[in-house]
């Protein structure tokens, strides 16, 4: 039997209060770490600029500071992960693109962005808008809808704002307006052009709803369902698919057994595909029709599915907003690619708070709560790049910033409401059917 | 403010993990469970306590018909009890198995616990979590004392340090006294307290269900910290970083676990500061992943007992074998 070793001896010869010393010290060194300027944490590089001086963290900035810390909190890994990537590549576009902010400067000030990922976890986007908080960051572009409700009262607190790009959820439809932004519309407002093109333009009376059982996926196809009953259909049953099963043969026979004209899916690819699959294998074609979420209107993934599978099923998406075909241009010249799904969002998020800094006139928090409605719904002069803008601000005109996702005509609680568009897929394309103005999906 | 904030932030999920770290030692640092059903009980205490603050669902997507507005230390109370009573009866099931089968057990429940309250909407709100959960004395803060002005989260903190502190007395002193004792025999060699004629099932059913309602406390105070809730917030993996702290702070000590947690935490907070102008910046979120897996690598390496664990302890099984 060895011999016993004295109390507090942690074995290694190291006694254990001088383990305590040692890790007290790591944890200030730690927390050191955490306190530095912040400048470059989590940053990435963007154009910059050759002034000096540093951000302070809540208050106003002079005109001669150094670049602006702006946030950029999404998701770049766990569930949404595939979502982050398209995001930084918009504000990127927004960003370092001809006629971009860095290029016409906000106040004589270019932009860095400092990322931070959610995970797509509410604790991790706390402590991901926390981390931005204390990096002196003016505002930011936002997450999504899985962890934005976690997210109100911190912005609320902090009187730090977020722009979403990604946050659909009717959850916020009654938030917001002044710390709470988001440049997509409500799953509400897609979710009427899916029931109205479902009751008036297909001519069906029955629903059923499919949907990922997630926040976002339950929320769209609850407001389908809700607006479709408005509209004098029957929701006969709902139906939520769980992300992580190997086969969805079930519910599709439950949707057949429902006597449902049409379904409203509403999920990410992933979920969409296998589904779609085991709906062509029970040949469900001849009992219900199809509507899918905005998620899967790619052309990948058509050619992923088949053209032939996918001939003549519908979904609906945000009409491209007048701005769309030259963000559409820039954004391939700078990335080498499409933009991908909530890209021409994050581009008019970015572009919209530059924007609010550059009326504001100097560099402040308050500047996306003080002017962000007016920039979006004018009357003005109609813009659609940062730089135009900002020469419209110093001539002292109004202005009426027209996105590239959307128009971007917001409502008083920080939402855009703007036409959507029903997609069908048709000879391995996506191509426009019906657009509905934002007055039509309004009523 | 900024930095202020973030600290104290930081420091609040830095003291609720301690709360399950400290359940989770009481498990396997004392008696030698495998229980990998931690969230879950953090997930029954976090929605107990909301359920019994907040009303039920408003609007649209209001599919929750159970709700009371009860005070927030009912629903503290309340989370507390039902973690450890769901606890005691995953123990019951399963309190005869041993090593993995008792974990592939305590996986599985903590799993069904989990799609129980995705699903179950009508109670749980499913998808769409609980939100607008009520903090206790919001309205007393910012309180102005003099010159110095308490904000909200500085209150929480030294109210959840005051719970952390009282766990970790009471759980020492558990752990020193004879029903410890009996436990750290259990986790040794089961057959020698029944030898001695202990009821071992039944110590293991109080382990159970003290670490569960520990971890249940734990998911209340969390509930009332963040405002909103949803069964994301409640996966494996969460089990797994809490298995990580215990490991990393020496199983069998509870100042082990809470500094094992210290660790966990900010080792995540800190690698947020990794500057973003590195090669492969893009590939950040993936690379601040990799540097937490090296970091515990490296002192499970270094330091198998962990930080502050007993080696006679991980050596204990061998020695007897010898």
């Amino acid at each position: 039997m060895p011999a016993r070793k004295r109390d507090g001896d942690t074995g290694n010869g190291i006694n254990r209060r001088q383990y305590l010393y040692g890790a007290g010290a790591a944890a200030l060194t730690g927390l050191a770490g955490c306190s530095g300027d912040g400048s470059g944490g989590g940053s990435t590089a963007t154009e910059a600029s050759d002034d000096g001086g540093t951000a302070t963290d809540s208050g106003s900035n002079s005109e001669s500071g150094g670049p602006i810390p702006i946030g950029n909190l999404s998701p770049f890994s766990g569930g949404l992960g595939w979502i982050g990537p398209n995001s930084r590549r918009g504000v990127d576009t927004a960003l370092n693109a001809p006629e971009g902010v860095n290029q016409a400067k906000v106040l004589g000030r270019t932009v860095e962005i400092h990322e931070q990922d959610t995970e797509t976890k509410p604790q991790s986007a706390i402590s991901g808008f926390k981390t931005l908080d204390s990096q002196g960051v003016f505002s930011m572009v936002g997450p999504s809808s899985s962890v934005m409700p976690s997210l109100v009262g911190p912005a609320q607190d902090t009187g730090l704002a977020i722009v979403s790009p990604m946050t659909g959820t009717i959850q916020l439809d009654e938030v917001g307006g002044e710390y709470i932004w988001r440049t997509v519309p409500s799953d509400g407002v897609g979710a009427r052009a899916q029931a109205r093109y479902a009751y008036n333009e297909m001519g069906h009376r029955k629903m059923a709803l499919a949907f990922k059982n997630d926040k976002g996926s339950q929320s769209f196809s609850a407001a389908s369902g809700d607006y479709f009953k408005n509209l004098g259909g029957e929701v006969l049953t709902e139906v939520p698919l769980d992300p992580a099963a190997s086969s969805y043969r079930s519910e599709v026979k439950k949707l057949q057994d429902s006597g449902a004209e049409v379904v409203s899916m509403t999920a990410a690819t992933e979920v969409s595909g296998l589904f779609i699959k085991n709906y062509v294998e029970a040949g469900a074609e001849d009992d219900f029709d199809l509507l899918l979420g905005n998620d899967v209107l790619t052309e990948g993934f058509i050619e992923e599915m088949g053209a032939d599978v996918m001939e003549g099923m519908v979904g609906q998406a945000p009409a491209p907003g007048p701005a769309h075909d030259v963000f559409l241009e820039k954004h391939k010249e700078l990335h080498g690619k499409a933009p991908g799904a909530f890209a021409a969002s994050a581009y008019d998020s970015m572009v919209l708070q530059a924007l609010a800094y550059q009326k504001e006139g100097e560099v402040t928090r308050d500047a996306i709560p003080n002017h962000l409605y007016d920039l979006g719904n004018g009357p003005g002069k109609k813009v659609s790049t940062f730089a135009a803008g900002k020469k419209a601000i110093e001539n002292g005109e109004e202005i009426n910033y027209v996105g590239a996702g959307n128009p971007q005509n917001f409502d008083k609680t920080g939402d855009p409401l703007g036409p959507f568009a029903a997609l069908q897929a048709t000879d391995g394309k996506w191509k426009e059917v019906k657009v509905y103005s934002a007055e039509d999906l309004s009523k | 403010m900024g930095y202020a904030s973030l600290v104290v932030t930081v420091a609040i999920i830095a003291g609720i993990y301690s709360l399950l770290a400290i359940g989770m030692n009481m498990h396997w640092g004392d008696t030698g469970l495998l229980n990998f059903a931690h969230a879950a009980f953090f997930a029954i205490g976090a929605y107990t306590s909301a359920i019994l603050t907040t009303t039920g669902g408003e609007g649209l997507l209001a599919s929750r018909v159970v709700g009371f507005e009860f005070p927030v230390v009912v629903g503290l109370v309340g989370g507390s009890v039902l973690a450890a009573l769901a606890g005691v009866v995953i123990a019951v099931t399963s309190v005869r198995l041993e090593g993995d089968y008792l974990a592939m057990v305590t996986l599985s429940s903590a799993e069904m616990i989990r799609l129980g309250i995705k699903n179950e909407a009508w109670l749980t709100s499913g998808a769409q979590g609980i939100k607008n959960i009520p903090r206790p004395m919001a309205d007393a803060f910012p309180l102005q004392l003099g010159s110095v002005t308490v904000g909200y989260d500085l209150f929480y903190l030294g109210f959840l340090l005051v719970i952390v502190a009282a766990s970790y007395l009471a759980f020492t002193r558990l752990s020193e006294s004879p029903f410890g004792r009996v436990l750290h025999a259990i986790r040794e060699d089961e057959d020698v307290p029944r030898a001695l004629g202990k009821h071992t099932d039944v110590f293991k059913l109080k382990s159970f269900g003290l670490g569960a309602g520990v971890a249940g406390l734990a998911g209340a105070l969390w509930a009332h910290f963040f405002f909103a809730i949803n069964p994301s917030m409640f996966l494996p993996g969460l089990t797994f970083t809490i298995w990580a702290a215990v490991i990393i702070g020496g199983a069998g000590n509870y100042l082990g676990a809470i500094a094992g947690t210290l660790f966990v935490v900010l080792t995540r907070q800190v690698t947020r500061f990794i500057p973003g102008d590195i090669p492969m910046s893009s590939e950040l979120p993936f690379i601040r992943l990799i540097v937490i897996g090296i970091a515990l690598i490296a002192i499970l390496y270094y330091r198998p007992a962990g930080l502050l664990g007993d080696e006679e302890r991980l050596v204990a099984g061998q020695m007897e074998a010898e």
